[in-house]
């Protein structure tokens, strides 16, 4: 088992090398000088030579590339032109927001998938199926930038009953950091009243990400559900005198989970990229707006960091799933090693 | 069977997360406004863009102020009196002056200031490049001396803000290029102190209870900048009562906001042309003077004009009518000819030419501004192609000769004085140049104009500055929209700011009585 | 009577048209008997056999009677069928791997029958899983219990099916093809199970086959399917030794050519069984029939009396040989 986690490990850190490697060229091979953002508008061009050393940017690549390297190993992932911050110093403040919407986002999402696909399984082709093809169909067919404004016109402008954009009440203190999740600083703070604006705020960019999701989880968790219920021993449980609880949950879901499993952990990889349009949506401070943020300017460093971190949360998120399942599978138990 | 009992847990827990917690009682004493971006730095002497210099304009104080309603009036700030003898200026500074961190402000902390905003080159120090040197007189004296005569170097120093010495020196030893501190730390004497900066969040700015200045009744204890970078989610933040203000509101939401219940208009000067479009002196065919007499004359400036729906006027040429001293509204109008373009097509021989235009992303104005040039040109013959890119990639793009076009827009930062938007847009060199103007004499002219004492012999300078300009075809002025602000009825004391693109005086805004 | 079927008709949806997969059944099981019914696939004998406790495949649709110790069970509510299925009624089915749920141990689903049927706690549940393992001869029964289905062997799996089945203490036993994953030798052993249990229990056994060779000798009475329908039902031993239904007859034969490939001039089975949608009219199984004259393609065979046996066949065979001199070779 050590051997096999030490060998996917070993791929993860070629495949972040390779990212890392490729990120970093295309970045500057994109047309534009760094220096001229750095020094800003009206500025003569001594300022910008003189930024232009400063940062180190008239080396050669190769140059550039070394140091650089030699940096990640530190996990110094060099210094953000627009924040003019370490992007290390950034990843800290800024990844807690996004793990905490990707977080509760994912499990809002596992769990409703589960239950429409399970409610659409009950009867397919039935009305009750159709209704939740047809609307969650229609979830993921809206543009997520529209939906998120459409929540935003209904929940914050019309009824006043979410705030519009942020993480936390603008006008409110959040409470002191520990981890940089919000809602176990509010935990931590012992302040339910925290917990539950740090919620609301949640609730907005958590439904569009779960929304734009929904139909592609329920539709495939709904077939392995399907595909499932047709398997031989669901007719022995019957023949067991098993009631339709039992058999649902205790043997169909139980096997299941494995290629529900399997789709979630893609969807998993999909939530990430939505997780940067949605944070642009509703001005939620996590990584995603601010690669977003530092592209739109041809800030390099942070969105290499950020195509690197998120390369190492696949890897570490596909070697969590190879753990999990033997553990849901007794069959595939003893291949992993 | 079991279904319906999940769901109604699903509702449930749906539900009482939307219930109304009651509208957060917006909290009188606190003034959130959503600005348009989140700052690079705070740092007085790099601030650029309006976003970041809505920190350091209410955070900083400046030698010299003025009034926005007549901006050629100077005003006392941090210095009370000052003389201009030939190349030095004499400034009496204000007695009594605190910084927020307790310590007393001197003519110490101005020369400091002068010298850290000249040795590094960016930010506003464009306007006192021509500082010669700083010299202390005494603590409440401080002569400045120019490499030549300047009439304009007060009004100008009402752009430049006044950090302190003693951070100056403690910090500029840090090996972060000296400077880092300054980035996210400020210490200044102005109307409200620096209290946080929630990274990606907002920044809170509290009320300086010390500030030699004074508040109007109502001002706000606790000013909030809430970042807000899409311009559609300022406005229903506006709209919404999210926020008590917004930085650069949509045209549209902002004219449909201003006239609903619960709102008023603030309008105002402050744009010199939104947009201009720039022509490349050095590739052809707008290498050629008629050709771009062309380009001018069959512009649909209505077009643009219908598009801003209110409050636009068609420019005459750079300087525009309101600014002191201007000569625009002795300057014949420029208007669409369809004619008298042709004529100049012709005499340029370059019928059916086609261009290339490489504008800014982001701003409909310039997108909408390039397409007018397309269908106007069309009606010449002349192919127009465009390409957005972001706006260091654009001017780029020009100034290298990939493009004969580029879209900006214009307003300049000081009260009194066009020779630095001059120097900036139409002299060598100048970084908004992007379309390589280069007349020699035109940059005699005005480097000229400053060190003329006689207002009226400078006046009929600008006059010949603003001519030949015009004369060279060099820009298309499209349109110089009036700015509109949506300002809530709660919220008053607004005002627009004539030598900035949209700005706050935090100190200036107070809760509506 | 512990079973008695009347005119039993399974179809898959409720269309006029659809033609019946099972068309007409009639049959009765004594109180611990063995009763086999038999035929190839596509007769409707595992439809029969599932119809008992209503564990049909959606979509078929079943009319008649189906009487368990004089309770109607056809078409009942599954909150009367529940306590049947896995209590009074066990069913063993065909290819245990796949009939096992693979996530739990052996005996975890044996375990939970008793529980599901209220007959004992998780603790006790899980004794008696053991005991019953014993009881089907599973060598090392606490181990295997344990054990999931994939980890065991094939006959191991099949007994602990039975095992699973007779938790709760049937009257009734429903094997749907027991034995056909098996290898010859843990098929016999299974067989020898079946009948120590019939025998040990009082348990009556409605074993489904397709395998005449499998009934021979465990067989009270014996039910031959053709197409739907009845072909023959009587006494095993006056089927197996003289059968007097042409079909029964060719099945016979194809179970000695298996056994015995040197006999085969015999005449085997020709053809297959037409599939449900092309029935042919007249008797099913004329196409297929070397008995069949003019009429067997015109009208459907009634089924007779004929001694001990009901038969249905126009010109059944008498001593194992044809009915009808004009057609003996």
């Amino acid at each position: 088992m050590t051997a096999f986690i030490a060998r996917r490990l070993a791929w993860g850190v070629l495949l972040l090398l390779l990212v890392a490697t490729l990120t970093f060229f295309l970045s500057r091979v994109v047309p534009a000088d760094p220096a001229a953002f750095l020094a800003g508008q009206n500025t003569s061009a001594a300022t910008v030579a003189r930024i232009r050393a400063e940062y180190g940017l008239d080396r050669p690549l190769p140059v550039q590339f070394a140091t650089y390297l030699g940096g990640l190993v530190r996990l110094d992932f060099g210094e953000s032109l627009r924040t003019h911050r370490p992007v290390a110093d950034d990843l800290v403040q800024f990844l807690p927001a996004s793990l905490e919407l990707l977080i509760v986002s994912f499990m809002i999402y596992v769990i409703a998938s589960f239950w429409l696909a399970v409610a659409a399984a009950r009867r397919p082709g039935g009305a009750v199926d159709t209704a939740i093809r047809l609307l969650t169909m229609l979830a993921t067919g809206i543009p997520v930038f529209w939906l998120g404004m459409a929540l935003q016109f209904v929940f914050f402008y019309r009824l006043h009953w979410l705030p519009l954009a942020g993480r936390f009440p603008l006008r409110d203190t959040p409470p002191p950091v520990h981890t940089g999740f919000l809602l176990a600083d509010s935990l931590i703070a012992g302040s339910l009243d925290d917990v539950w604006k740090s919620l609301r705020c949640l609730a907005m960019p958590a439904l569009t990400i779960v929304l734009n999701l929904l139909a592609v989880g329920t539709r495939l968790s709904r077939a392995a559900l399907i595909a499932e219920f047709d398997r031989p021993y669901v007719r022995t449980a019957r023949g067991k005198g098993l009631g339709p609880r039992a058999i649902l949950y205790r043997h169909v879901l139980r096997n299941a989970l494995s290629p529900v499993l399997t789709v979630t952990t893609m969807q998993f990889g999909y939530m990430l990229s939505w997780v940067i349009l949605v944070e642009v949506i509703f001005g939620w401070p996590g990584i995603g707006l601010y690669a977003y943020q530092s592209f739109e300017v041809f800030d390099y460093a942070p969105v290499i960091a950020l195509a690197i971190v998120s390369t190492a949360g696949f890897v570490l998120i596909n070697l969590i799933m190879d753990l999990i399942y033997p553990l849901i599978d007794p069959r595939v138990r003893g291949l992993a090693t | 069977m079991r279904a319906p009992r999940a769901w109604r847990v699903a509702v449930l827990l749906t539900g009482t997360l939307l219930l109304p917690a009651g509208r957060a009682a917006a909290d009188p004493s606190t003034f959130v406004y959503a600005d348009a971006g989140e700052p690079s730095t705070i740092d007085p002497a790099k601030a650029n863009v309006n976003f970041e210099l809505t920190i350091t304009r209410n955070v900083y104080d400046r030698l010299v102020d003025f009034d926005p309603s007549d901006p050629a009036h100077l005003l006392p700030a941090l210095a009370l009196l000052w003389t201009q003898d030939g190349d030095a200026w004499t400034f009496k500074l204000r007695q009594g002056v605190k910084f927020h961190d307790g310590q007393a402000f001197t003519s110490t902390d101005v020369k400091a200031t002068l010298d850290r905003l000249l040795r590094i080159g960016q930010g506003q120090s464009y306007l006192v490049d021509d500082i010669a040197s700083v010299t202390v007189i005494d603590p409440a004296t401080i002569r400045i001396t120019t490499r030549a005569p300047n009439v304009f170097l007060a009004g100008n120093l009402s752009r430049i803000e006044m950090s302190s010495a003693d951070d100056i020196n403690r910090h500029a030893q840090d090996a972060d290029k000296g400077d880092a501190w300054f980035g996210e730390h400020a210490n200044g004497t102005g109307p409200y102190s620096f209290v946080s900066w929630t990274r990606g969040s907002q920044i809170e700015l509290r009320r300086n209870a010390g500030w030699w200045g004074a508040f109007p009744k109502g001002a706000f204890d606790r000013v909030i900048d809430r970042f807000v970078n899409d311009g559609a989610t300022r406005a229903r933040g506006l709209e919404g009562g999210e926020f008590d203000l917004a930085n650069f509101v949509p045209r549209d939401d902002a004219l449909r906001l201003g006239h609903s219940s619960g709102f008023h208009v603030i309008e105002g000067n402050n744009l010199w042309a939104w947009p201009a479009i720039y022509l490349n002196m050095h590739l052809a065919p707008t290498n050629n003077a008629d050709f771009r007499d062309a380009l001018v004359r069959a512009f649909d400036y209505g077009a643009m004009s219908q598009y801003f729906q209110t409050g636009n006027v068609i420019p005459r040429g750079p300087v525009p009518s309101w600014f002191p001293g201007s000569p625009e509204q002795q300057e014949p109008p420029i208007t669409t000819d369809l004619a008298a373009a042709k004529d100049a097509l012709a005499k340029s021989g370059e019928g059916g030419a086609s261009m290339k235009c490489v504008i800014p992303s982001g701003f409909p104005e310039f997108s909408f501004a390039a397409t007018v040039l397309q269908s106007s040109a069309a009606r010449l013959g002349i192919k127009v192609s465009i390409e957005e890119a972001p706006f260091v990639q654009a001017i780029t793009a020009i100034k290298q000769d990939h493009s004969n076009c580029f879209v900006l827009g214009n307003a300049n930062l000081s009260p009194t004085d066009a020779t630095k938007f001059f120097a900036a847009h139409y002299l060598k060199d100048g970084f908004y140049n992007s379309g390589r103007y280069d007349d020699p004499a035109l940059d005699a002219l005005v480097h000229r104009i400053p060190t003329i004492a006689d207002q009226k012999e400078r006046d009929g300078m600008l006059k010949a500055a603003f001519e030949t300009v015009v004369q060279s075809h060099y820009i298309i002025w499209a349109a110089r929209p009036t700015t509109v602000v949506p300002e809530p009825d709660r919220i008053a004391g607004y005002r627009i700011d004539p030598a900035e693109y949209i700005n706050a005086r935090f100190w200036e805004i107070h809760a509506a009585q | 009577m512990i079973l008695s079927v009347r005119d039993l008709r399974i179809r898959f949806g409720h269309a006029a048209a659809a033609p019946f997969a099972v068309d007409g059944l009639d049959f009765d099981v004594s109180a611990g008997e063995i009763f086999v019914i038999i035929g190839e696939s596509g007769s409707g004998k595992s439809l029969t056999g599932l119809s008992v406790l209503g564990l049909l495949p959606q979509g078929a649709v079943a009319s008649g009677s189906i009487r368990f110790d004089g309770q109607e069970l056809l078409n009942q509510p599954e909150a009367v069928l529940r306590p049947l299925r896995g209590g009074r009624i066990g069913v063993v089915y065909q290819d245990p791997l796949s009939a096992m749920n693979p996530v739990w141990p052996v005996g975890e689903q044996i375990a939970e029958v008793l529980r599901a049927h209220g007959l004992a706690g998780r603790r006790e549940a899980a004794r008696r899983s053991v005991e019953l393992l014993e009881r089907v001869h599973i060598p090392d029964a606490p181990r295997i219990a344990l054990a999931y289905p994939h980890e065991i062997s094939g006959g191991m799996r099949q007994r602990a099916m039975i095992a699973m089945a007779l938790a709760c203490g049937p009257r009734m036993l429903i094997a749907d093809e027991p034995t056909t994953a098996l290898d010859v030798t843990i098929k016999a052993q299974i067989l020898e199970l079946l009948s120590e249990l019939r025998r040990e229990l009082a348990l009556t056994v409605v074993l489904i086959t397709h395998d005449m060779g499998v009934v021979a000798e465990l067989a009270d009475r014996i039910l031959v399917m053709y197409a739907g329908k009845v072909a023959e039902l009587g006494p095993a031993a006056q089927i197996m030794n003289r059968p007097s239904h042409p079909y029964t007859q060719a099945l016979l034969f194809s179970a000695t050519m298996s056994e015995a490939p040197a006999k085969a001039d015999l005449p085997a089975i020709r053809g297959t069984a037409p599939p449900i949608e092309a029935r042919p009219a007249g008797c099913r199984f004329h196409p297929r029939c070397p008995q069949a004259a003019a009429d067997c393609r015109e009208a459907a065979p009634n089924l007779r009396r004929l001694g001990d046996v009901l038969l249905a066949c126009h010109y059944p065979l008498l001593n194992g040989d044809a009915a009808r001199p004009g057609c003996a070779p």
